[in-house]
């Protein structure tokens, strides 16, 4: 069975979901909706945007993968959950992303039968994995696991797992509750570009006094070297391409083929 | 308003010395790390026998002893939780500080005598999970920095039976206090937090020319003047971090914060008032 290969942007518009629906051979299955740090990045008009746009992509023949937020307070939990809910009824929801263990135990309590990934922004620190924590996740319901090492695709399998292998261009360093571009430009975010956000636009380069290399991208910060986005991964049982433009995705598509034969 | 309630000051110690200056500047409780199990350095953590001789003296003093087993877990160190488990005995420690789900669960499995508390290297957001640690029989769950006062004000009011920690002296970070990848270990294995390096903006060729340098490790948390405030939300301990610091700030952290909370406990002067502690110029809220 072929894996199905999802595809993240870090804003979609209809026009743009059409676009690709029209390309001769995507190879895509489905398309990520959400961003995970930002509430307003992806969709300025929340609940009002989401439905519509995965509504389209549905009418476009695409699977939806919602992408719940990293950060799930009391100030969002209630929020999330009820989005989860709505675009489970209306358009039966084919994959969560999830980071949080307070949500897995409520969806595992309210919301049985969705397909559940455990992203990479679950990870601690230190990013480790022990069947203890495997067996916990399962416990609270996770069936697929995200990586970005591909060492980790095969003993996950054989672990009862079914695996993600995320592709990106420009691998994130770490991320916070802060807006990065924000804090380096000292902009509001919506004040200098009006209704589009300040991170649509404008990646901030810096550097530190170690030369460690890095840019701004929201919530994140991200290397400044791209590297290709080829997969080492080539017995995945997903793919996530998380590209910030359609050169991205491209690329990512084309390394994907090289690699799996899809 | 109940001021005599127990609050307790937290103070780490890296090492032998720490604990005696903690002790000497007034902490209820003192942290140290588990050699192999830290989230610092092993030249900062104790082993089971360095622990006990820390625990002998602190307990003789009727303070108490917690132990941080919060750095990743991963699976080739099951064994030697489960050999510590089986070595370590109630009184030894006062409760264990656990940083991962995972080993969470293997000590709920293996039935440790002992009091779990949550590290804020846990992640902890939403009453959802606190349900969840709650079932998992923890007993503190120690909070993000990265929390608002609505927040953790719906957190600690949420689930009986828990209580909450808070770090009150210590750095507050840009990045995740958790999932941060940023290097925090030189090849060395030395402690080393690149986020406090000085970052400056570059263009996309270009170098750093004049632009202004700034660091993505906000400042150093001092939450002495507030307290007052965060007693009344629910918070109970206050912790200090630092156990690869001098002992000399392990002296005058821990002392600023005694103080800060005897004065909260036995006097009505605003805290706010304070002449001792250098009050953040800019508090996350």
């Amino acid at each position: 069975m072929s894996p199905r290969i999802w595809v993240g942007l870090p804003e979609w518009e209809p026009a743009r979901m059409s676009d690709l629906a029209a390309r001769p051979v995507s190879g895509v299955t489905g398309l990520v909706l959400g961003d995970p740090f930002c509430p307003v990045r992806a969709f300025p008009g929340g609940v009002r945007d989401i439905l519509p746009l995965a509504a389209h992509a549905r009418e476009l023949g695409w699977q939806v993968a919602y992408q719940t937020p990293v950060y799930l307070t009391e100030r969002n939990f209630n929020e999330t959950l009820d989005l989860i809910s709505l675009l489970r009824e209306q358009l039966s929801l084919d994959l969560l992303l999830v980071h949080d263990v307070g949500l897995l135990r409520r969806l595992a309590q309210e919301q049985q039968g969705l397909t559940l990934c455990w992203s990479l922004w679950g990870m601690g620190r230190a990013d480790m994995l022990s069947r203890d924590f495997l067996d916990f996740l399962r416990e609270l319901g996770v069936a697929l696991i995200e990586t970005n090492k591909p060492h980790r695709v095969v003993p996950l399998q054989q672990y009862g797992f079914q695996v993600a292998y995320g592709l990106t261009k420009n691998p994130v360093v770490t991320f916070g509750r802060h807006c990065y571009t924000e804090y380096v430009s000292g902009d509001l975010c919506t004040k200098v570009s009006g209704n589009v956000p300040l991170c649509r636009d404008r990646h901030l380069n810096i550097v530190n006094s170690s030369q460690l290399r890095l840019q701004t991208d929201g919530y994140q910060l991200i290397n400044q070297e791209g590297s290709p986005m080829c997969t080492l991964a080539d017995s995945a049982d997903e793919y996530f391409i998380y590209a910030r433009g359609e050169d991205e995705m491209e690329e990512a598509l084309n390394g994907l083929r090289d690699a799996t034969n899809v | 308003m109940d001021n005599e309630r127990e609050l307790e000051v937290v103070a780490p110690a890296g090492c032998f010395e720490h604990v005696q200056a903690a002790l000497a500047a007034g902490a209820d409780a003192i942290y140290i790390g588990l050699k192999g199990l830290s989230a610092r350095p092993d030249s900062w953590s104790f082993d089971l026998s360095g622990a006990r001789e820390a625990a002998a003296l602190i307990h003789a003093n009727q303070r108490r002893l917690y132990m941080a087993l919060n750095a990743g877990y991963s699976e080739h160190q099951a064994e030697s939780v489960t050999a510590f488990v089986e070595q370590i005995a109630v009184g030894d420690v006062d409760a264990l500080i656990v940083g991962d789900w995972g080993l969470m669960r293997r000590l709920q499995k293996l039935q440790v005598p002992i009091p779990i508390h949550a590290s804020t290297l846990l992640g902890v957001y939403n009453i959802d999970t606190l349900h969840q640690l709650a079932e998992m029989g923890i007993q503190r769950v120690v909070l993000n920095t990265n929390l608002h006062v609505d927040e953790i004000t719906a957190l600690t009011r949420a689930v009986s039976g828990l209580t909450f920690e808070l770090i009150s002296y210590g750095g507050l970070c840009a990045n995740d206090n958790r999932r941060c990848r940023l290097p925090h270990l030189t090849l060395n294995g030395e402690y080393s937090v690149d986020c406090a390096a000085s970052y400056t903006q570059i263009g996309q060729y270009g170098e750093p020319g004049n632009q202004p340098s700034f660091d993505l490790h906000i400042q150093d948390i001092d939450l002495t003047p507030l307290i007052g405030m965060y007693a009344e939300l629910g918070v109970t301990a206050f912790k200090i971090e630092g156990r690869t610091r001098s002992t000399a700030y392990i002296t005058r952290s821990t002392q600023a914060l005694r103080r800060a909370i005897d004065q909260y406990r036995f006097t009505t002067v605003p805290l706010n008032n304070a002449p001792y502690a250098h009050t953040r110029s800019e508090v996350q809220l």
